[in-house]
């Protein structure tokens, strides 16, 4: 022990390449950091024997990939007038799943801010229900709502919003909790209301984040209403499961180009919104 | 106006950035409070209008106590104040900003959606003409210089029409010009408006052309009180003791 100790003062004596830390230089952090190494990469190795990550069989099943992507070619482009009317259904259970997260992220992410929360223990429940909300998959909300209010695409709505407004309200009390507390020093200190501050000093802050955040959820919205159509809550995820199940897949290589085709449209009109924000 | 009475404010059970200070500001004056940095300046200023809770002592404006959470939007709207770091909100444009002084006397709904009334949005720009500023009213914060964001603070503190202006080190962050005309606008404010300013500084050269009083502060403690504007080498040598920073500037 005494040898490897002296050794190692050694080596940080006339090592020619030293490492530089952010905080301090400080040799131990050097080991310190191999020791986390060496913990990552045994938590990989345990990953892959868990999930029988395996290259040889990946290379073994090739063979199916193909078959099933053969089978999908051409896109059965014969459905395409059938398949209109759920693809623009799906577009708006995004809308307004996007717009009902966005309402409800916004009381719980301003209580979830430690910074501006008005109580600790109303903090503390707006962060459990965000992450009650995370922790339920959308397709079991989805599920809930078809059994509350019938088939359709008004559980989607409900489902998608309810399970977003989990992420959006989060990061909305994060961004809020990082902002630059000095504007708003300076409006309470000329005795402005605390909705005021909100107001002038930390929605001003926040907004190119919340908005960029909540365009992308939206993109993520569309992608999850095709899900969530799987449990009967409307749109072209409904079509996207009764092609399977029937194994026609060339109608279902033609859903997928379609929601493909909304995914790059609905992340342009994102990205000039944006840009326009900021 | 302002009276201070053994003020102590203790960070973290262990950090004294005051220790029993008494002070008392009469209406109308234009006080420098000197101290190399760490002496307590920032914190003695955010006492006074209740941005930091003092843990000793009592801080009374116009015989109303601070620490009194009944007094405390009051007292802040009559208590303008201005940054080092400016801290104005960046994306807002500079008449917006100055308004934001205007906040504590309009109601939560109207001033939500952005609503002024109009003798206010004149005051602001009036505000603005002060301190120099009318051709950039629909600039964004973000967009102008040190010295130009530091006039629209002031223009922010002058339109809560204040009794008292605190300016916690207002210069520190700016070049000297800029420095010496934002000095210039709170003396001309001080004399024309008669609002009594109090503004903390960690120069010594820029002493003799403001001072009216010069209030030392060394380890939160007030080591120097003095009337007038000279300094000699026995005050600067009470006021940062070994600590030599000053003659960096």
């Amino acid at each position: 022990m005494k040898y490897i100790r002296n050794k190692l003062k050694w080596l940080q004596k006339t090592a020619r390449i030293v490492p530089v830390v952010q905080n301090k230089y400080d040799p131990k952090s050097f080991f310190k950091n191999i020791g986390w190494a060496v913990f990552l990469l045994t938590i990989l190795w345990w990953s892959a024997v868990g999930t029988n990550l395996s290259i040889r069989t990946l290379r073994g099943g090739m063979y199916g990939v193909l078959d099933i992507v053969s089978r999908m070619l051409p896109p059965d482009m014969a459905s395409l007038p059938r398949l209109i009317g759920p693809t623009l259904e799906t577009i708006q259970i995004s809308i307004w799943g996007t717009i009902l997260a966005i309402l409800l992220s916004i009381p719980l992410g301003l209580l979830a801010a430690r910074n501006i929360s008005p109580h600790p223990v109303l903090y503390q429940t707006s962060r459990l229900i965000l992450n009650t909300l995370r922790a339920v998959p959308d397709v079991i909300f989805a599920l809930i709502f078809v059994a509350a209010v019938g088939l359709g695409p008004f559980p989607g709505v409900l489902g998608i919003g309810i399970s977003s407004a989990g992420m959006l309200g989060k990061f909305l009390g994060d961004a809020i909790e990082n902002i630059d507390s000095g504007p708003m020093d300076a409006l309470k200190a000329t005795g402005a209301k605390k909705m005021q501050v909100i107001t002038y000093a930390v929605a001003p802050q926040i907004l190119p984040e919340f908005v960029s955040l909540s365009l992308f959820r939206w993109e993520m919205n569309f992608r999850a209403s095709t899900i969530i159509g799987i449990v009967g809550a409307g749109g072209i995820g409904f079509e996207l499961m009764t092609s399977m199940r029937l194994f026609k897949y060339k109608e279902m290589a033609l859903i997928l180009v379609l929601i493909l085709v909304i995914v790059t449209i609905v992340d342009t009109i994102s990205s000039i919104i944006r840009k326009r924000i900021i | 106006m302002i009276t201070i009475k053994e003020l102590s404010k203790t960070f973290n059970r262990s950090v004294h950035a005051l220790n029993g200070v008494n002070l008392e500001i009469e209406q109308g004056e234009f006080t420098i409070i000197l101290g190399p940095s760490g002496a307590g300046k920032s914190t003695l200023l955010r006492c006074i209008n209740g941005l930091e809770r003092p843990t000793g002592g009592e801080v009374f404006f116009n015989g109303l106590s601070v620490l009194d959470a009944k007094n405390l939007r009051f007292i802040r709207q009559k208590t303008g104040m201005i940054f080092q770091q400016f801290n104005l909100v960046k994306r807002l444009n500079v008449l917006q900003n100055v308004l934001c002084g205007r906040l504590a006397y309009n109601g939560v709904l109207t001033t939500c959606l952005k609503l002024f009334p109009r003798e206010d949005v004149d005051l602001a720009l009036h505000c603005l003409e002060r301190v120099g500023l009318s051709d950039k009213i629909y600039n964004r914060a973000d967009q102008l210089s040190g010295g130009q964001m530091q006039r629209v603070g002031i223009a922010r503190a002058l339109a809560q029409r204040p009794d008292i202006i605190l300016a916690d080190e207002p210069v520190a962050s700016l070049d000297p010009r800029s420095a010496d005309q934002i000095l210039d606008v709170l003396l001309e404010i001080n004399r024309a408006d008669n609002i009594t300013i109090l503004v903390s500084l960690h120069f010594v050269h820029l002493i003799k052309r403001y001072a009216k009083r010069i209030v030392g502060l060394h380890e939160g403690k007030i080591v120097l009180d003095k009337i007038g504007n000279d300094l000699d080498d026995g005050d600067i040598n009470i006021i940062y003791g070994d600590k030599k920073e000053y003659e960096i500037y």
